[in-house]
């Protein structure tokens, strides 16, 4: 029992020591790791209308639109994990045209001076916008990452993402930095 | 159990009741308390799993996004719940996100339970709960509650809750039983009460209160009624044959009393106690020793002693006693009594005292009457006896003077004169004798004078001789006679076994001139080997020689026919001898035969009618019998004196005059 207990302890320690150490290895993730697993977890936090998938088994495709800023971290991150049984694929969209065709759309800052004209496209699809410049949500996008205190944190526009028929998980919502 | 059988019957119902109710609460409460126990673990659990449930599904977003401010601002709505102790959001990696309370360290950690389990320890509840956001754990809510601070208060809760309601069930239950058990427990009472009446002032005029009918209170209230009827009755008749018994005791003439056979100590004593000795029954009762302190002192030691004796033989008695009266009388008692024996001891002596004072007088002054008399004819009896013995005397001297004549004249004409003148002539022929004597006409006749002279002398010498002899015994007779009756006169009162016929030579031989006088002729019938009689010689001669006067008195008259008295002596039964007087004299007429040992009677002129009466009298003393028989006027009488031989037993001689049981 008493050497149950001490084993038990020494493995703790050892265990705790490696989180640690775990920790310490990951403890500066650089800015577009941390923005990929933010990314994923919107769109765990985001429901889309049925209209939204072509059929029950289609996959949520994340749309990357002009520069791919992510590099292969957002890749990473995604791995080959899956969504209620719906299977997640990058694509990096060039033109406008391509970019409707997807449930999530990154619009790269690249994008910022057409960025009226890429949201008005796609006015009436269930596409969550994520963006990552100023004005974004005022302009009509849903999600957007800003830096408050070294921190990353994001900006919702609910009322855009309610137009589009998404439903945005309170519990995100809660998460969001005030806009402006 | 015991202090509980002697409660009264209203407390005791109460304290059943109490008891009852107490027992059922208890049970109730225990089978209440746990399931309330468990229950509460169960919900315990159940809460905060579900709170654990709610957080970690709260926080699923500020895990996955990592943000510590959302994470801590979740956990720290627990705040609204007091018994959480801490609550720790740790990342999949184990690194403590956020926490709220006190901050668990590595070592804590390790008594919480794997995820999605509880543990209770140390009076906390441990639940480990995962984070999971869509399939995907992205955090482990650790959460400690504080399961024995509640489960405490619960526990003072349910004291305070448990205690009111035993306090109110039990007035409850206590007002209940008072008010329901009153129609018990008052009957009951009322009966009690009735019977405490009925025990301390004997009044059985009084009735329970019959408070209802048909039940068994109301029965046992009717039974004791009509007990109490039964009683009262039974008092009455008790106590009017109590009375009727009581008057008959106090009319007794004698006192009736009971006491107990140890001390004395008088348990009743009728009120006939204070007409005899003049003290009331109160102080009979008070006084222990009342007995003993008033018996007169000559008679107590003696009375307390007889009167143990007869406690302890447990026999009816009868002895008697003086007791000294209040007024300082000396009261004689005759107590006669019976004692009470249970299973072998006595118990109490009952009797009563009769008083025999006039009795004690009445047999004093007889006692005296009968001595005087005894006296009397003590005195009587000598005066015969001297009037016979100087008569004898007087004879024997009779006879005596004649042979002192009769000496005399023989002496003066004795031959002794020729003698002399024979020897005056041989004093003449002094010198020449033998002359005289062979010569002398005269003096050849005087040898043969002297012959007849010496043969005269020797005749007159012996007929003196027989003369003096018969005057001798003549004397001596009277000697006899005066020694006799100084013998007789001294030996009064004392009793001598002697042998009968010498007794009855003995009065004849005093008689025995004075029946040669009247010529009578007396016939000797004794028979041979008879005992010795015992008698007083006194009283025997004075009843005797009673018998001969009397026959020499009826023979007196009779001339026709030879007066004859025959003495017979002769063995009467075993153990007695009579001695018979049998006379041919006037006889006693039938009319007469029964009252001739009346005191008073007499035929005679000048008798006083008291010598058969004492003689039948001196014979009883002596423990026998005189008795008379006659075949009429003319034919002569028999007396017979019937006397006890030596070997009877003596105490018939002796009448008793102490007490006889």
């Amino acid at each position: 029992m008493r050497f149950g207990a001490t084993l038990h302890l020494c493995l703790s320690l050892t265990l705790l020591l490696a989180v640690g150490n775990g920790r310490a290895q990951n403890s500066q993730p650089s800015e577009y790791q941390i923005k990929a697993a933010f990314l994923f977890n919107f769109v765990k936090f985001t429901e889309w209308p049925p209209k939204a998938f072509a059929d029950a088994t289609a996959p949520i495709v994340i749309g990357i639109l002009g520069d791919n800023p992510f590099g292969d971290d957002l890749k990473q991150t995604i791995g080959d994990k899956t969504l209620n049984n719906r299977p997640l694929v990058i694509k990096e969209f060039r033109s406008l045209t391509e970019a409707v065709n997807c449930q999530v759309l990154f619009v790269s800052s690249s994008e910022q001076n057409r960025l009226t004209e890429i949201l008005k496209s796609l006015q009436g699809s269930s596409v969550l916008t994520v963006g990552e410049m100023d004005h974004f949500t005022e302009t009509g996008g849903m999600i957007n990452f800003v830096t408050r205190e070294k921190k990353i944190r994001f900006q919702i526009n609910n009322t855009e993402a309610s137009k589009a028929g998404l439903k945005i998980s309170s519990k995100l919502l809660s998460l969001a930095a005030p806009t402006g | 159990m015991k202090r509980f059988r002697n409660l009264p019957i209203r407390r005791k119902m109460l304290v059943m009741t109490l008891l009852i109710c107490g027992t059922v609460l208890c049970v109730a409460i225990a089978a209440l308390f746990v399931f309330q126990v468990l229950n509460f673990r169960s919900n315990f659990q159940r809460d905060a799993a579900t709170l654990a449930a709610i957080i970690a599904n709260n926080s699923t977003a500020a895990m996955a996004f990592k943000d510590e401010t959302a994470a801590t601002e979740m956990v720290s709505s627990l705040q609204a719940r007091p018994t959480v102790l801490s609550a720790s959001l740790a990342l999949p990696d184990g690194f403590l996100f956020a926490h709220f309370g006190k901050a668990e360290n590595a070592r804590s950690l390790m008594q919480f339970p794997p995820v999605g389990e509880h543990r209770f320890s140390d009076g906390h509840l441990l639940l480990t709960q995962p984070v999971v956001l869509k399939n995907e754990r992205v955090g482990t809510l650790y959460l400690r509650t504080d399961y024995q601070r509640t489960f405490l208060e619960l526990l003072g809760f349910y004291g305070q809750v448990i205690a009111g309601v035993m306090v109110v069930s039990i007035g409850l239950a206590m007002f209940l039983s008072s008010r329901l058990g009153r129609t018990i427990t008052g009957p009951v009472l009322q009966l009690a009460q009735t019977a405490k009446i009925v025990g301390e002032k004997k009044d059985y005029s009084v009735r329970a209160v019959v408070s209802s009918r048909g039940d068994e209170l109301g029965g046992l209230a009717e039974s004791f009624n009509e007990m109490l009827g039964r009683i009262e009755s039974q008092d009455a008749a008790l106590s009017l044959s109590q009375q009727k018994m009581e008057a008959l005791i106090h009319s007794i003439d004698g006192v009736v009393w009971e006491r107990t056979p140890d001390t004395f100590r008088f348990t009743f004593i009728s009120r006939q106690s204070e007409k005899i000795l003049g003290y009331t029954p109160q102080a009979w009762l008070n006084q222990p020793n009342f007995w003993e302190e008033k018996l007169h002192p000559q008679d107590a030691a003696k009375a307390t002693e007889t009167g143990h004796n007869m406690a302890t033989r447990g026999e009816p008695y009868s002895f008697e006693y003086r007791m000294v009266a209040a007024d300082g009388r000396t009261v004689w008692i005759r107590e006669s009594g019976t004692v009470l024996v249970e299973k072998g001891c006595p118990v109490a002596m009952r009797g009563i005292f009769h008083d025999i004072t006039q009795h004690k007088l009445d047999a004093e002054q007889l006692d005296k009457l009968n001595r005087q008399l005894i006296d009397t004819s003590r005195n009587a009896g000598m005066a015969d006896v001297a009037t016979g013995v100087l008569h004898n005397v007087g004879n024997v001297l009779n006879s005596v003077s004649v042979s002192a004549t009769l000496v005399g004249e023989r002496l003066r004409r004795s031959k002794v004169a020729n003698l002399r003148r024979a020897t005056a002539m041989l004093r003449e022929q002094n010198g020449h004798l033998a002359e005289f004597l062979t010569s002398d006409p005269k003096g050849k006749l005087l040898p043969e004078y002297l012959g007849s002279v010496a043969d005269q002398l020797a005749a007159e010498q012996t007929e003196l001789v027989t003369e003096v002899d018969s005057m001798g015994e003549h004397i001596e007779h009277i000697k006899e006679i005066v020694a006799m009756q100084q013998n007789y006169a001294k030996v009064s009162g004392l009793y001598e076994n002697l042998p009968p016929t010498e007794l009855v030579e003995d009065a004849l031989r005093l008689n025995l001139t004075a029946f040669e006088r009247h010529r009578i002729e007396l016939v000797r019938e004794f028979a041979d080997n008879l005992p010795k009689v015992s008698v007083d010689r006194h009283k025997f001669l004075q009843v005797f020689i009673n018998l001969l006067r009397n026959a020499k008195h009826a023979m007196e008259e009779v001339t026709e026919r030879p007066r004859r008295m025959v003495i017979r002596v002769a063995l009467a039964s075993p153990g007695r001898v009579k001695i018979v007087v049998s006379d041919n004299g006037i006889g006693i007429p039938p009319e007469n035969l029964n009252k001739v040992f009346n005191h008073g009677f007499t035929t005679k002129k000048d008798g006083h009618g008291f010598g058969l009466h004492s003689g039948a009298n001196a014979a009883k003393e002596m423990g026998g019998s005189l008795s008379a028989r006659s075949d009429g006027p003319g034919k002569g009488a028999e007396f017979t004196l019937e006397l006890p031989t030596t070997a009877t037993d003596s105490k018939h001689r002796h009448p008793e005059t102490q007490a006889t049981a």
